[in-house]
């Protein structure tokens, strides 16, 4: 008998996003893309830092570019904008048994704008590191969503 | 492996009894088919020493010279006239045109024969030779320099011979020891970085890889200059090179100095070294502002790790920085994701799974578990 995945309650003005053609922009670092153009799995898997919270930006409210704009101001680094959609999160986690839902914080984060987050908390074990690894295939698989003119 | 030589005129049929003893190659390359390379060298070398003891003893027996005949009147050569299977057992036949040495004087490469192998059995005795030239010495030392440790040469009479002369690193330390060098002359494949390089005198400086000493090396050469000249780079991150070279190892075993190159490579591709050199160049907050660079020894250990990769043929993996201050390897196939990470204590992690269905392994290696973890990684990828 399986149990219920156990998320932490969302807090007031959190919702769970469940237009599964949503894309969710998410900025990679320089150096998690290799030369040969591969990217890291570690794009998609949070860091300890990040409490089991994937940030990520909202293409209903913001396009790639603007994300990028937006992300770099705060003095991080970004190669690009790179992409997985709502439903191919939920999928990922359904092939791994791993509990997951994408959740709408706009408003709640003071930036960037749209922000949004892949919410691995309820995972066990090593399924953040198995969804991650099919999110970054999916996200190769569609493309760069946004690449700054200089790289 | 047996080698043959003898010692000739002509390259024709050569009768046995211009075989130039039995010399069987024993242990590590040489119980593989062919003839190992680093033979040619070693079959030179003895021939040398044999021509030159040969020398030593007309000269001996002929107090009233100053030289040995020279040109055709002591002309000297070995042919590798064959290679018999079993361990490597080259066919050496002598080679001679004629003239003063050849003919009334030939025994002189006879007794040389005879003169080396007594030496090697006394030597392996304990006992110091009573009749081995001292002016040989430095023929001696040097022949049997890319011997292994688990390889020797054997020297018989003839194939039927139950007591060989044997030379292998034992010998050549006694032979050392006798010759009171302080050093042992070694052919060697050495890894690491060239951090500096001068012409005057022509010398360069060396950190050996795994261990991080520093070394003063000698080469010779504009040719080998100019390789040098090509992996020089500053401090600890100047491109990892794999040097053949003739290095001096003291009595405890580690290398003092090289004395000579033999030849210089780059041992990553270029785009797996650029890819660490631009991990080498990262600072702390390179992803935010928790996060940190790799450390030089993070660095040196993903070398280690690819070039690993590179004797495993392995394909290249993406290479990329983790937040804590790791390197991380990933590997991608139609139906598999593995990954090795390099953790900032130096530790290796491995995790594997599949894309298709459930199946998932990992394991974590201590730093010296390289070979291990890559093997992981393989079968994950086979």
């Amino acid at each position: 008998m399986s149990s219920e995945p156990e998320f932490p309650e969302l807090r007031e003005g959190e919702g769970v996003i469940s237009d599964v053609t949503e894309s969710l922009w998410r900025n990679a670092s320089p150096a998690w893309v290799d030369s040969t153009g591969q990217i890291t799995s570690q794009l998609f898997k949070a860091m300890p830092k990040d409490g089991g919270q994937l940030s990520v930006a909202q293409s209903r409210l913001v396009d790639a570019e603007t994300h990028y704009n937006d992300f770099t101001s705060l003095g991080l680094f970004s190669s690009g904008v790179y992409f997985i959609s709502v439903g191919q999160v939920l999928d990922a986690a359904a092939r791994k048994s791993a509990p997951v839902r994408c959740v709408d914080d706009n408003g709640l984060v003071e930036a960037p704008q749209a922000h949004a987050f892949i919410d691995y908390r309820a995972m066990t074990g090593s399924q953040p590191e198995k969804v991650a690894g099919l999110l970054k295939r999916a996200a190769l698989a569609n493309g760069i969503a946004f690449c700054p003119p200089s790289t | 492996m047996a080698i043959t030589f003898c010692h000739v005129s002509t390259v024709a049929h050569m009768p046995n009894e211009d075989r130039f003893g039995v010399i069987r190659l024993r242990g590590g390359r040489y119980e593989r088919s062919g003839l190992p390379l680093a033979a040619a060298s070693e079959l030179a070398r003895y021939e040398r020493l044999v021509r030159n003891v040969a020398r030593s003893l007309y000269l001996d027996d002929h107090p009233g010279r100053q030289r040995a005949p020279r040109g055709d009147q002591f002309d000297f050569e070995l042919r590798l006239t064959s290679v018999e299977s079993g361990s490597v057992v080259p066919v050496l036949e002598r080679s001679a045109s004629g003239g003063l040495f050849y003919g009334d004087n030939t025994e002189y490469f006879e007794r040389s024969r005879v003169t080396i192998n007594d030496a090697l059995r006394s030597f392996n005795a304990g006992v110091p030779p009573r009749q081995f030239p001292q002016d040989c010495l430095d023929d001696f030392r040097v022949f049997g320099r890319t011997l292994t440790d688990n390889e020797s040469f054997e020297f018989s009479d003839t194939e039927k011979s139950n007591n060989p002369a044997v030379l292998d690193v034992r010998t050549r330390q006694l032979i050392s020891d006798y010759a009171d060098l302080g050093y042992l002359d070694v052919e060697t494949l050495l890894i690491g970085r060239v951090t500096g390089l001068r012409t005057q005198p022509t010398q360069f400086d060396f950190i050996v890889a795994d261990t991080g000493k520093r070394v003063t090396g000698s080469y010779r050469g504009t040719a080998v200059w100019s390789q040098l000249r090509d992996v020089l780079g500053e401090g600890p991150r100047a491109q990892l090179a794999a040097l053949t070279v003739v290095a001096r190892k003291n009595d405890d075993g580690e290398i003092s100095d090289i004395s000579d190159v033999l030849s210089v490579e780059l041992t990553l591709p270029d785009s797996w070294r650029a890819r660490l050199q631009y991990l080498a160049e990262l600072g702390d907050g390179w992803l935010d502002e928790t996060s940190s660079a790799p450390t030089a020894g993070v660095l040196d250990a993903a070398e280690q790790v690819l070039l690993g990769c590179l004797d495993e043929g392995l394909q290249r993996p993406g290479i990329f920085p983790t937040s804590v201050g790791g390197i991380q390897l990933e590997w991608e196939t139609a139906t598999r994701e593995a990954r090795l990470t390099v953790m900032p204590d130096g530790g290796i992690e491995t995790f594997w799974f599949s894309v298709a269905d459930d199946a998932e392994s990992g394991a974590a290696f201590r730093d010296d578990g390289i070979a291990q973890a890559l093997s992981f990684i393989k079968e994950a990828l086979s």
